[in-house]
Order: C-alpha cells, then sequence, then structure tokens
C-alpha cells in the first residue's frame, strides 16, 4: 500500500462514500443552470453552436466528476482535479468567445460558478491545499477572462465591477471547500491523536481477559490429557513403557492442537465463526503460502466488514464462497467470489461502501458483477 | 491508517465542516463587495459610493460576533441587522443612476448571499437552516424595495437561489443523523474493534503455544524418551515445576511494571543466563562468550524473548543434536542484540524436519518476531547448527565498556 494523501477520503475512506450523494445532487444543478443559460445563450448569441459547445465542456467536467467519485474508482487522482478545472476554464473560454458582442454585461454568466461548484464538490476527494491553490489559479484565469471579456466587449459596467463578479464565486466556493476540507482532516487528526487503535492494543483489561480465556483453554486440555499422566508418574516415581507410550501419543495430539491453531488466520478465523451454516469440508480459504497475515490490519478490517455484509445479504450462497491468496513477484493477489442471487443494482447498494473503502487502502481493486455472482480482486505489496 | 471517524462522530464533524466552509465563502462575498465598491468610487469619484462600506462593516462585525459565540440571539440579530444593511448598502446605487450602470446585480447581492451563509448548517436541519431562508427572503424583499423605491428595473435573483438550493442541500445532508450509508461505517468500525481482538489474541496464543511447548510438551518428549525405570530427580522436579506454573498462576498476563527492574538486571539476573543455567543444570556444557553487559539494555518484553528462545535452542542441542556442547556469544550494537546458539553437533535440513515440530517455529521464532526481532538458522547435516538471534535494543547511556579479554567473556 502507497503512503496516503493528505485528503478526507484517503483518511476516512468511507466518508468519500458517504458525501458523494450530496456531491451528485450538487453536479444535478448544473445542468438546470445550463439549460438557462443555453437559452438565453440561443436568444442572445450570434454564435449558437459555440454556445453550446461550452455547455458540452461543462457537461464533460460533470460527466468526469460523476465517475471518478465513485465507488469502484477511488481515490480520486489529482489527474481527474487537473482535468475537472481544466474542461471548466475551456468552458468558460468557449463561452466568453460566445457571448462577445452580444452580452455586454456578462450578467449571464453562469459558468464561473460552475466551476466553484466543481472545486466545492472535489473537496472530500482532494488535499485542501490543492483545492485551494487549483481554485486560486482557476480565479486568476477567470479575472483574466473577465478583463479580456470587458476590454474586447464594449460595457457600462466597470472591468473591476466585472472582474469580482466573475471571481467571486470561484474564489468563495474555493475557499469554503478548503476550509471545509481543513476542518475535516482537523477533526481526523485530533481524533486519531486522541483515539488511535493502539488504546486497544495498551486496554489492560482487554488484554487480561483475551489472556484468562487462551488460558482456560490451555489448561482444560493440560487437565484432561497431561495431569493424571504426570500425577500418576509422580506417584509411582518410575517411568513404565505404558507412561512412554502415553506421553508420546499426549505430546503428539497436543501438538498437533496446537499447529492447527496458531497456523488457522485470521481470514480463516473470521469465516470459521461467521459463515452461516459453518465451513464445510471444503474451506473457503485457499492460502496456500499462509500469506493471510500479510493483510495490514486496516485491510482486514475491510475485508471482514465486506465478507459479513455478504453473509447477511439475501442470495448469498455460503457453499460458493472462494477467497484465493496467492503472491506473485513480491504482491500478494487476493480474489474473492461468490454467489449473490441479486440484481447488479442490489449487489451495488450492498458492496458499494465497502468497495469505496477497500479501493482506497488496495489501489486497483476491482470490482465484477453479474446478476449471480461477484467477484473482486486486489493486491498488495508484502512489507 | 484508520478507517476514519466513529459513526456517532460524523454528522457533529460534517456539519462543522461545512459550517466552517460557508462562513469563509460569506467573509469572501463581503470581501469581493468591499473590493467593488472601492474600485467603483476609484473610478467615478463623481459618485458617493463610499457609504455601501458602513453596512458592510457592520454585517462583518455582526458574524465575528457569531463566529466567536454561536447563540441564537447572535444568529437573530445578524440576519435581522444584517437584512437592514443589505436594504441600505442597495440603496447607496440604486439611489444613483450612473451607478446602477456601472454594476452587476451580483455585487448587489453579495450581503445577502453572506448572511444566507453564515448561518452555517447543524447536524439537525433547524435553526441555521431557517436562518438561510429568512436570510434569503428578507434579503431579496430588502434589496426588491429598495429598487422599487428607486425605479431600478427588479432582475430575478439567480445567484441568490442557486446559493439558496446549496445550502439547503448541503444543510440537508449534513442532518442525516440516521443515514442508511452509516450502518456500513459502523459494520466497519466493528470489524476494525474484532480485528483489533484477533489480532491480539493471536499473539497470546502465540505466546501460549510457545510456553506449552517449552514446557508441557518437553516434559512430554522427555518422558517419552526416559529409560524405563526410576524417574530422574531433575526430571521429577522439571515436571513438577511445569505443572505447577501451569495449573497455579496467570501464566499468560502481563508481569506488573515492578519487574522492569529485574527484565533490566545485569547479566547474572538475566533471562538469558537462566537459561544458559537451566540448560548446565540439564547436562549440557555451555560456553557463554562475548559482550555480555549488552543485555541489560534490552526491554522487559525483549529480554523474556531472548532468554525463552535461547532455552529452547539449548533444549534443542540438548536433545537432537548429538552432542553435550554448546556455545551462546552475544554481541550488540547501539540498535539490537545478537545472541547466536552454537553446535557443533549432527545438524540437520530445516525444511526436512515434520511440520508438526514446533520448537523452532514457535519457541524460538515467532516469539522472538513478536517481539520485533528475527531469527536466522544455519544447520549443515554433520557439521552442526548455528541460530543467530537478533532482538531490539534501547541505545547505550555509556559506551559499552570490554573486558581485557580482548572482548571475550568466558562464564565461570
Amino acid at each position: 500500500m502507497t503512503a496516503p494523501e493528505l485528503t478526507q477520503q484517503q483518511l476516512d475512506p468511507a466518508a468519500g462514500y458517504e458525501l458523494r450523494r450530496p456531491v451528485l445532487l450538487m453536479l444535478a444543478i448544473l445542468p438546470v443552470m445550463l439549460v438557462t443559460l443555453t437559452v438565453v445563450r440561443f436568444l442572445n448569441s450570434s454564435r449558437p453552436v459555440t454556445a453550446l459547445l461550452a455547455i458540452a465542456l461543462v457537461a464533460a467536467a460533470c460527466t468526469i466528476l460523476a465517475v471518478v467519485t465513485s465507488p469502484s474508482r477511488a481515490p480520486v487522482s489529482r489527474l481527474s482535479h487537473v482535468l475537472v478545472l481544466a474542461l471548466a476554464v475551456a468552458a468558460l473560454v468557449v463561452d466568453v468567445a460566445a457571448g462577445w458582442s452580444t452580452d455586454p454585461s456578462g450578467r449571464n454568466n453562469l459558468i464561473p460558478i460552475a466551476v466553484g461548484v466543481f472545486t466545492l464538490a472535489l473537496a472530500p476527494y482532494r488535499p485542501p491545499r490543492e483545492v485551494a491553490m487549483g481554485g486560486g489559479l482557476v480565479a486568476f484565469l477567470v479575472a483574466c477572462l473577465a478583463l479580456v471579456h470587458s476590454y474586447v466587449t464594449p460595457s457600462t459596467v466597470l472591468p473591476a465591477v466585472h472582474v469580482v463578479t466573475w471571481t467571486a464565486p470561484v474564489l468563495a466556493l474555493s475557499l469554503a471547500a478548503a476550509v471545509f476540507g481543513f476542518s475535516m482532516l482537523r477533526d481526523l487528526a485530533v481524533w486519531r491523536r486522541q483515539n488511535a487503535t493502539v488504546k486497544l492494543h495498551t486496554s489492560p483489561v482487554v488484554r487480561q481477559e483475551i489472556s484468562r480465556a487462551v488460558q482456560r483453554d490451555r489448561v482444560s486440555i493440560i487437565d484432561r490429557e497431561v495431569v493424571p499422566l504426570f500425577s500418576r508418574v509422580l506417584e509411582q516415581g518410575e517411568v513404565t513403557e505404558a507412561d512412554k507410550g502415553e506421553a508420546r501419543s499426549i505430546a503428539d495430539s497436543i501438538r498437533a492442537l496446537m499447529v492447527a491453531e496458531v497456523d488457522r488466520s485470521w481470514l480463516e478465523s473470521g469465516i470459521a465463526r461467521h459463515l452461516p451454516g459453518g465451513v464445510g469440508d471444503q474451506h473457503p480459504v485457499v492460502d496456500p503460502e499462509r500469506i493471510a497475515s500479510s493483510i495490514p490490519l486496516d485491510g482486514r478490517a475491510a475485508v471482514r466488514a465486506l465478507l459479513l455484509e455478504l453473509f447477511r445479504s439475501p442470495g448469498f450462497d455460503p457453499q460458493s464462497l472462494r477467497i484465493v491468496l496467492a503472491s506473485d513477484h513480491g504482491r500478494v493477489r487476493v480474489t474473492i467470489a461468490a454467489h449473490l442471487d441479486l440484481s447488479e443494482r442490489a449487489q451495488r447498494t450492498a458492496i458499494d461502501p465497502y468497495v469505496a473503502v477497500m479501493r482506497v487502502l488496495f489501489p486497483g481493486l476491482t470490482l465484477k458483477l453479474t446478476p449471480s455472482a461477484i467477484r473482486l480482486e486486489f493486491s498488495y505489496g508484502r512489507s | 491508517m484508520s478507517l476514519g471517524l466513529p459513526q456517532h462522530l460524523v454528522p457533529v464533524a460534517v456539519a462543522r465542516s461545512i459550517t466552517n466552509g460557508f462562513v469563509a465563502a460569506a467573509f469572501a462575498h463581503l470581501a469581493g463587495a468591499t473590493v467593488a465598491v472601492l474600485a467603483m468610487q476609484a473610478a467615478s469619484p463623481e459618485l458617493l459610493l463610499w457609504p455601501a462600506l458602513a453596512p458592510l462593516a457592520v454585517i462583518v462585525g455582526l458574524m465575528v460576533r457569531l463566529v466567536r459565540r454561536r447563540t441564537t440571539p447572535n444568529l437573530v440579530a445578524l440576519i435581522s441587522v444584517g437584512v437592514v444593511c443589505a436594504y441600505l448598502f442597495a440603496i447607496v446605487f440604486h439611489s444613483q443612476p450612473a451607478a446602477v450602470e456601472q454594476i452587476d446585480g451580483y455585487i448587489i447581492a453579495m450581503p445577502t448571499l453572506a448572511l444566507m451563509l453564515a448561518p452555517g448548517v447543524a447536524t439537525r436541519s433547524g435553526p441555521p437552516l431557517a436562518a438561510s431562508v429568512a436570510a434569503f427572503v428578507g434579503g431579496c424583499i430588502a434589496v426588491g424595495l429598495s429598487a422599487l423605491q428607486h425605479g431600478v428595473v427588479i432582475v430575478p435573483a439567480v445567484v441568490p437561489i442557486g446559493a439558496l438550493t446549496l445550502i439547503v442541500l448541503l444543510g440537508v445532508a449534513a442532518g442525516r443523523g440516521r443515514s442508511p450509508l452509516t450502518s456500513a461505517r459502523r459494520n466497519l468500525q466493528r470489524a476494525q474493534r474484532d480485528e483489533q481482538m484477533s489480532s491480539m489474541r493471536t499473539g497470546i496464543e502465540l505466546k501460549a503455544a510457545a510456553l506449552m511447548h517449552d514446557t508441557v510438551l518437553n516434559d512430554l518428549a522427555s518422558l517419552a524418551t526416559a529409560p524405563t525405570g526410576a524417574l530422574s530427580t531433575s526430571q521429577r522436579a522439571q515436571m513438577e515445576k511445569d505443572l505447577a506454573l501451569l495449573l497455579g498462576e496467570e501464566w499468560l498476563s502481563e508481569e506488573p511494571e515492578s519487574d522492569q527492574g529485574d527484565a533490566r538486571a545485569d547479566w547474572q539476573r538475566s533471562r538469558l543466563a537462566s537459561a544458559i543455567e537451566a540448560a548446565r543444570g540439564s547436562g549440557l556444557q555451555v560456553e557463554s562468550t562475548g559482550d555480555l553487559t549488552v543485555i541489560s539494555r534490552l526491554s522487559r518484553e525483549s529480554a523474556k524473548a531472548l532468554g525463552l528462545a535461547v532455552r529452547q535452542c539449548l533444549a534443542n542441542v540438548l536433545q537432537h543434536s548429538g552432542t553435550d556442547r554448546a556455545e551462546v556469544a552475544v554481541y550488540g550494537t547501539d540498535a539490537e542484540v545478537t545472541v547466536m546458539v552454537i553446535d557443533t553437533g549432527r545438524g540437520f535440513t530445516e525444511s526436512e524436519t515434520a511440520g508438526d515440530r514446533m520448537g523452532l517455529r514457535h519457541s524460538v521464532r515467532s516469539r522472538v518476531e513478536q517481539a520485533g526481532g528475527s531469527v536466522r538458522l544455519w544447520s549443515t547435516p554433520g557439521r552442526g547448527t548455528s541460530v543467530m538471534i537478533r532482538v531490539p535494543a534501547e541505545a547505550p547511556r555509556v559506551p559499552p565498556t570490554r573486558t581485557s579479554r580482548g572482548g571475550q567473556v568466558v562464564a565461570p
């Protein structure tokens, strides 16, 4: 796994999924604005085709944003950020060209607002510093375009007013996006500092409880098998052939039990505990190299949560579950496959939040859904 | 890395962050309005535009007050006084036809936008959202009234309508305290907790397995290979001691902190020395060499793991090597302590040992790795075995001292 960027999506992967709905709704406002703009442009512009091109560019930026924020494509990259802003600026350039000489006031120009909305929509997905810098750069370009527009197109409105009118939404919404991001990251940092996962590890009460439970298990074995033999040998003060045979037999059975217990991975234990109907003759986990333990703790938690969600889903066939782990040139490849008798939409609704989290933890994760099956693959470098 | 905030903190954190963002946008709009007024005044000195700065200053003051103390009275004061200020701001421009030609409706709407954004959002849609709607309605009426009074054409408030839509949308999103999406976050948090418990249990099970191996399994193996007849004194003592240990006390619990001093104690009281003494008691001739003082730099955990691992290595020498001599060499660097257990016995091929042999695997390797160390093994059939154990150490407080025998210390 690579070092995460300082974004809300990277540090709180579930938030990237949770905030997607408001982000999509925000983007949905834009077409309404753009339809209004289109009507105005058609009525006033001598270059309706150019106006339409501007609309298309904004629509393309909307589409890219909607696609890159999808759980199966997380996390959002810097390239996507740059691409969205570039399309928005291009739309503004084309729009300014379309409105020259026919819209001297520039009052109907809503594209700077659209640019601001794009920046706001990217706030949970990109570092706040990058959002602020991107917004500032775009605001500068918008200010330049506003000046060009006011000098090319005669107008009673002052150039400075043009600049303020066009740049204010970009600057205000970029600032809002950056402040939102900084605020969320600060809350996350405080939470992680105060309630880091190590807290549980250092909790002596929890550790003692588990220690006692493990010890109880071991002592019950000793009580049942070893104590009678040792007591007898100690009492009689000599060792017989029968004692030696019994000692060998007990040692073999205890050793076999302990090997099986210690060798069982977290994945096998978790599945044995939670799989509906229990594990049958063929264990769902295929891990011949015993590499499940190399999955980092957060990755294990995400896989465990995903599996529990699958186990709870109606239409899940416990016998169909297969989890295969294999090493490949220093990386571990994990494949999770199962039959899930649900529509693709229902499958997505159930597992998208977990996929969003796992995409952040394991970049490159792929998900294939068919109406009756789910297949998820990811890999990570072994540390 | 973690999987983020717990579910119950998310609505509060999101609402606070959205509010902070909105407030920043509100100040940005007031700054924009100020720049526009100053620019227009500079461009047209004959106009009387600077008085428009006064209502902006009042709104800034009320907003600062609200940011410092987010109370309902401060919110009501901002909206009610702010709407009057928006009216006064508009009237400065509307009362001068030349100014109306030079300005944009967006600039006139900026105080209203600031008033709409400043209340922010709450975890439950309530006062802030109502305040934003009130600011929108009040601001539109104020600007419209000013325009009507001075015969200025009223234009649709496109930007305030868009802003209101955005505020309502994000306000409702932040107020969805019990969204169905939060169940996934809850499941993730629960899985993370379970995983931590599972990881802790695995560590404790490994420790239990190693201890079981060192005691009961060794005793059973010793019994199985003992000559028929009277039980030896040392065997009896070992069996009694191990049974008492395993059945009597909480042998998996951490030792109390007061033991820290013992773990860091000098060589004579170290677990490594005890392991060597125990092996000597069982009939193995052990020579300990190297810089033995470095043992005092080990933490309690490392010292314990090292002592028990060496004990198992020496038990292996005794049981499997076919020799009764072994050497324990100790070396230290700033970062780690290295111990080598060397014998010149019959040796073995590690890959050919049975899968259920646990001594080297758990009592040595797993135990040392749990303490952050590592184990390497060299063994050649017929020529002997060397096990190198490395465990992390604390940096020396004083330069390590060497003995007068060329760095070699031979234990008595």
